[in-house]
């Protein structure tokens, strides 16, 4: 995974959730030059978990933790 | 095997001497030895402590070895402390980390460990045995599924209160919110229970032990307390007074006694 164009990062995550693990894993991969923005949410909270990265060319991506687990898994392992 | 057992004892023994002072560095060995007296039934004839280092003490890793140093770190942190906030790090420098364990220090004596995720979950899943370190305990408890068990993935800190008082929560929460891109809380363990960080937050806002319980004596005192009491007593009463009749009925002497009274 290559983190140097990284300009902005939000992540939304329930840890207690499997998807949490995956957007644990990735968070801990963001450098520090990056901008970083997280929310933990909770069973009760209405909104979804998210990761939504900036690439400093104004790109923006979106991923659910929970349903890329595979693919970020094999992104770290690179 | 058992000539290699003792012959281990030996050579632990010998090695025992440096060891122990190096194993009791990083915390009070005193609290450390308390809390494994209160909380452990092995019954030793000398003390407790004598049993987590001496030789004869047959751990599934070395006895010596960083693995079971840090379980019995991880059993003593969760014997000796009430609360536990569990907090992912993220690109924690040097010097911010200084910065968090030194005004940590300052909020009743609280502590901050990174954690090895691998070691903590075992030792959670051991939490009942008496020695989560020693020997067959980590196949015993094999299946075993701890409602913390999630947190435990990836860059995980612990932070340890020693007194469970909401004050204190809410002063450590704002230093967290402080590094907020560098630690985020995502759990807490209160006494038994497990906190999700909307509980932690209605929990920081609460008013201390003492004072709930001041409140509760006083709303009992003003609202006819005497009442209460007698209520409560009532069906101890009851039961005396008919097993004392009861008595009376089987006893023939008594009986006899009593007409003569009559």
């Amino acid at each position: 995974m290559i983190t140097k164009y990284f300009a902005n990062v939000a992540v939304k995550f329930n840890p207690f959730s499997p998807g949490g693990v995956s957007a644990r894993l990735f968070l801990s991969r963001v450098p520090s030059s990056a901008k970083l923005e997280t929310k933990v949410l909770t069973a009760n909270s209405k909104e979804k978990p998210e990761i939504q990265v900036t690439f400093k060319d104004k790109t923006v991506m979106t991923a659910d933790p929970n349903t890329i687990k595979l693919a970020i898994k094999e992104a770290i392992s690179d | 095997m058992l000539s290699i057992t003792r012959l281990r004892g030996c050579l632990l023994a010998s090695r025992g001497t440096i060891v122990p002072s190096l194993r009791q560095k990083s915390f009070s060995p005193l609290a450390f030895y308390t809390t494994q007296a209160s909380s452990s039934n092995i019954t030793n004839n000398s003390s407790t402590a004598d049993y987590y280092l001496s030789s004869d003490r047959i751990t599934e890793k070395d006895l010596n070895s960083r693995k079971t140093y840090l379980m019995d770190l991880y059993k003593h942190i969760n014997d000796t402390n009430e609360i536990l906030l569990y907090v992912h790090h993220n690109n924690l420098n040097k010097a911010d980390n200084k910065i968090v364990r030194s005004e940590l220090s300052k909020i009743n004596n609280s502590t901050f460990h990174y954690l090895r995720v691998g070691i903590y979950r075992v030792y959670l899943r051991n939490e009942t045995d008496s020695d989560p370190a020693a020997k067959g305990v980590t196949s015993k408890y094999k299946d075993v599924d701890h409602p913390l068990s999630p947190l435990l993935n990836g860059p995980t800190a612990i932070i340890s209160i020693p007194k469970g008082d909401p004050e204190n929560v809410s002063k450590v929460l704002k230093l967290i919110k402080k590094h907020q891109d560098r630690l985020i809380l995502i759990g807490a363990k209160v006494e038994k229970s497990v906190y999700d960080i909307d509980q932690v937050n209605v929990y920081k806002d609460l008013p201390d032990q003492l004072t709930l319980q001041s409140q509760l004596a006083g709303l009992l005192t003003i609202l006819g307390g005497a009442g209460l009491v007698r209520t409560l007593e009532t069906a101890s009463t009851h039961l005396y007074l008919t097993l004392e009749e009861r008595r009376k009925d089987i006893d023939p002497s008594e009986k006899k006694e009593e007409e003569e009274g009559n």
